[in-house]
């Protein structure tokens, strides 16, 4: 009855648009120039990361190259990682990763899809997943190479290892997600066993496998370098080498490098298709 | 005088996404005698909310000044309260933990503070509920801690924006009648804003006409109800008189701009 | 885990609580673990005694030997040095993590700044850099927990932050309304906000930091812990193996496990 009377309601402008809450950013704008460069996130980081790159130099110039070697050193020693001969071990850790990592989403996925539809699936296994998930695991290296040796099926066995966690967690959190949420709608609706799967589970659990897979990735890499750091094998045996005598810390850091941004990569694409399946885009932005 | 008010030449642009400036308030003047309650109507966007935080010193006008009891607003005080539509209570606290939050900042003792807390409580009529928190209160009751927590510092005004627009129908009505109860005791000064014309001109002694955006005062007029307040007059005929003829007036002032 | 956490830390503060502190324990969830860990005795029991995989000895001869091992003292001593350093690494990575955090939250600046490190940090495996730790910082103490550091660290930072930019910008207004100062603001209202992801953070630091702690007692100076694996390695005593292991994991479970009682005491509190 009083709705009449009413002017709509949108929500009057209040303090400004939307500023994060306690960003020191005040609403003066009418800055100088160069003031609002330093607002430009592009620049800020160029200075920072600039600063930075200046510091090595310098560093590197007067600690000599056993301490940091210099920028150009580095470079250097970027390709000299290609040229030496290196890059075949690097493809051989890769290829080895994988394959490891591929065998981890095979059993992963599957039994978290298990564990989030079944009660009684998750009861059973919750204690172990939990139990292993918080285990360091490098204590089980041992284990595993009395088990299968040091060969192929050990570095892929300790990459399953380390990353079939994530997985299985986040797809059980997933398909958990679905049932509470989405089944009954559906059921109501009369949707076949099919349709159920590929209609609605597949896509509403997507966001959640893929964050999944991207933290079992990471995890993966962790494995791999650490099991390669035990038996003096592929790139971690590289990075061990690298670090002795004769130190060419101009060819480790560049090696570290290249792992940053294969890391970095592969998470920001399995991010990128995380943001995609995500229909509310709430994609937090951080890890 | 203590709680009077005075709004002269106030304007306000906010910066645009894509760009350029949204003058949002555009030399607005009014000026309140204390003890007044007064409300502030218009349509969103018309920078009501805007200017209720110019005059509590939340936001620095871009021109002009407020002035309250003579003295030049710079910056939020605690003789001013300020009743949120959100409630903005702090979820670990309890009801007297939240009410005492502002009189902690006032540098009142535990001792004195309990007490003061416990008076105001029970002015809101909350008395029982000091130990709950927030998340087992209703709206109408959080709403309440909000404003049991502005009025617990005795300020000289209280300002309160949008309080009732989170609550139901129903839910408003009685907190309508409650601050009224409050009011008629203290007789402070009150800058209500509301998009809700007839609760405006239920509770108001004054009533504040904005036009859309730029924002300027169409017209004060004086509400002719008298005090105290009654249910009855939510159905009296001069009520739907005046609603009608303010929403005429909101209607063909509004210019909806993008 | 951590980002699973942060989605349902935003339903903590609208979470209704218990009339006090919900002490019920699910009595039919309890019966399912127990029988569960029951089941995983047997089932090592039985595979032990099967012969199938060569490594695995049945439950009834590790344990004893563990049992041994641990009355010796030896292991013990292990565990505790191990630890001793996972605490001061998780100590300082929590001194440095939850300002930077803050910071992090707060300023967009230096947010964007320092966002791409830190979570190029997070991707990366940080155990790559355990030979150059050891060029740079020997093999000792100081070493291992600078190693644990760069564990901990990032995540605690994350976290902060992330529970930082949470704080929705009304609240704050209302802390300015009612004269609050800055200082005040931080330690009412900013930081009791912020103090599920931040108590999170800090968990999960604690897991990151025993993790760490073997690793760097494992590659660099092999003592403690590290030494337990080594020699059980070598040694091929299978049941001592087994059985160090299986110490370890109960050590490192029964950390973390403690780790999340501490949280849920602590936010339990926080949500009344």
């Amino acid at each position: 009855m009083r709705s009449e009377t009413r002017v709509s309601s949108e929500g009057d402008l209040v303090s400004g648009g939307d500023q994060p809450a306690l960003s020191r950013r005040g609403t003066e704008d009418s800055l100088p120039g160069w003031r609002r460069l330093l607002r430009n996130k592009w620049v800020l980081r160029a200075l920072f990361y600039g600063a930075i790159l200046a510091v090595w130099q310098a560093t590197a110039v007067i600690k000599g190259e056993f301490f940091l070697p210099t920028l150009p050193q580095t470079v250097r020693g970027f390709g000299e990682i290609f040229t030496e001969g290196y890059a075949g071990t690097l493809l051989g850790t890769l290829r080895q990763l994988v394959s490891g990592f591929l065998i981890a989403l095979v059993i992963a996925i599957p039994v978290g899809v298990l564990m989030g539809r079944f009660r009684f699936v998750e009861d059973l296994l919750a204690p172990y997943v939990n139990t292993l998930f918080v285990t360091p695991k490098q204590a089980l290296l041992p284990i595993i190479i009395v088990a299968v040796g040091i060969g192929f099926w050990y570095r892929t066995w300790v990459v399953v290892l380390f990353a079939v966690f994530f997985p299985i967690i986040n797809t059980a959190a997933g398909v958990r997600y679905v049932d509470t949420e989405l089944r009954e709608t559906a059921r109501a609706f009369g949707t076949g066993r099919w349709r159920m799967f590929s209609r609605i589970y597949l896509p509403a659990s997507a966001p959640f496998v893929v964050a999944g897979i991207r933290l079992g990735f990471g995890m993966a890499m962790k494995g791999m370098v650490i099991a390669e750091l035990w038996i003096f094998a592929g790139a971690g045996n590289l990075l061990e080498t690298f670090s002795r005598s004769p130190l060419r810390l101009d060819l480790y850091y560049p090696l570290v490098l290249l792992i940053i941004i294969f890391a970095v990569c592969v998470n920001e694409l399995l991010k990128w298709a995380e943001r995609k399946l995500r229909p509310a885009a709430q994609a937090t932005g951080q890890v | 005088m203590e709680g009077a008010v005075e709004v002269r030449g106030v304007s306000k642009s906010f910066p645009r996404h894509r760009g350029g400036e949204l003058r949002v308030l555009n030399d607005v003047s009014f000026s309140l005698d204390a003890g007044t309650f007064i409300c502030l109507v218009g349509p969103s966007g018309c920078g009501k909310s805007t200017l209720l935080r110019i005059i509590d010193g939340l936001i620095p006008p871009d021109s002009g000044e407020v002035l309250i009891g003579g003295q030049r607003v710079r910056a939020p005080s605690l003789d001013r309260g300020f009743v949120f539509q959100q409630f903005n209570l702090l979820p670990w606290r309890t009801v007297l933990g939240n009410v005492e939050f502002g009189l902690e900042n006032l540098g009142v003792r535990k001792q004195e503070r309990r007490r003061r807390a416990r008076e105001v409580i029970k002015l809101v009529d909350l008395e029982g509920f000091e130990t709950y928190y927030p998340s087992q209160l209703s709206g109408g009751m959080q709403q309440r801690v909000g404003l049991a927590r502005a009025i617990a510092v005795e300020p000289a005004i209280l300002l309160m924006d949008e309080p009732f627009g989170s609550v139901d129908d129903q839910t408003r009505m009685l907190l309508q009648d409650e601050l009224l109860k409050i009011w008629e005791q203290a007789q402070k000064t009150v800058i209500f804003v509301t998009h809700d014309i007839e609760e405006a001109l239920y509770l108001g002694d004054k009533i504040v006409v904005m036009c859309a955006r730029p924002s300027r005062i169409n017209r004060i007029l004086e509400v002719p109800f008298g005090r105290p307040r009654t249910d009855e007059i939510r159905g009296a005929p001069e009520m739907g008189h005046l609603k009608q003829e303010i929403w005429e007036e909101l209607k063909s002032g509004a210019t909806v701009e993008g | 885990m951590s980002e699973l956490e942060g989605a349902t830390q935003q339903r903590v503060w609208a979470r209704r609580p218990g009339a006090g502190r919900r002490r019920h324990l699910d009595r039919g969830k309890l019966a399912r673990w127990t029988l569960s860990i029951a089941l995983f005795f047997v089932l090592w029991e039985a595979v032990g005694r099967s012969g199938r995989i060569i490594a695995i000895l049945p439950a009834s001869e590790v344990l004893p030997d563990l049992a041994q091992q641990i009355a010796e003292g030896e292991i013990l001593r292990a565990t505790l040095g191990t630890l001793t350093i996972a605490g001061v690494g998780f100590a300082i990575g929590a001194a440095i993590g939850v300002p930077t955090g803050v910071l992090l939250g707060v300023s967009e600046r230096w947010s964007s700044v320092l966002d791409p490190l830190v979570n190029a940090s997070l991707s990366a495996p940080i155990a790559m850099f355990i030979p150059v730790i050891a060029v740079y910082l020997g093999l000792e103490f100081k070493a291992k927990v600078v190693g644990v550091l760069l564990f901990n660290v990032f995540v605690i930072i994350v976290n902060t932050a992330t529970g930082i930019r949470e704080v929705p910008p009304s609240v704050v207004e209302m802390g300015r309304a009612f004269g609050t100062s800055p200082s005040a603001m931080y330690r009412r209202i900013i930081l009791p906000w912020a103090s599920p992801y931040i108590i999170t953070g800090l968990r999960i630091g604690v897991g990151r930091s025993v993790e760490g702690a073997i690793l760097f007692d494992l590659f660099l100076r092999t003592e403690n812990l590290g030494l337990v694996i080594r020699n059980a390695a070598g040694s091929f005593d299978l049941s001592t193996l087994l059985g160090s292991v299986f110490f370890i994991t109960i050590i490192a479970a029964g950390t973390m496990g403690l780790a999340r009682i501490v949280e849920w005491r602590l936010l339990r509190w926080k949500t009344g």
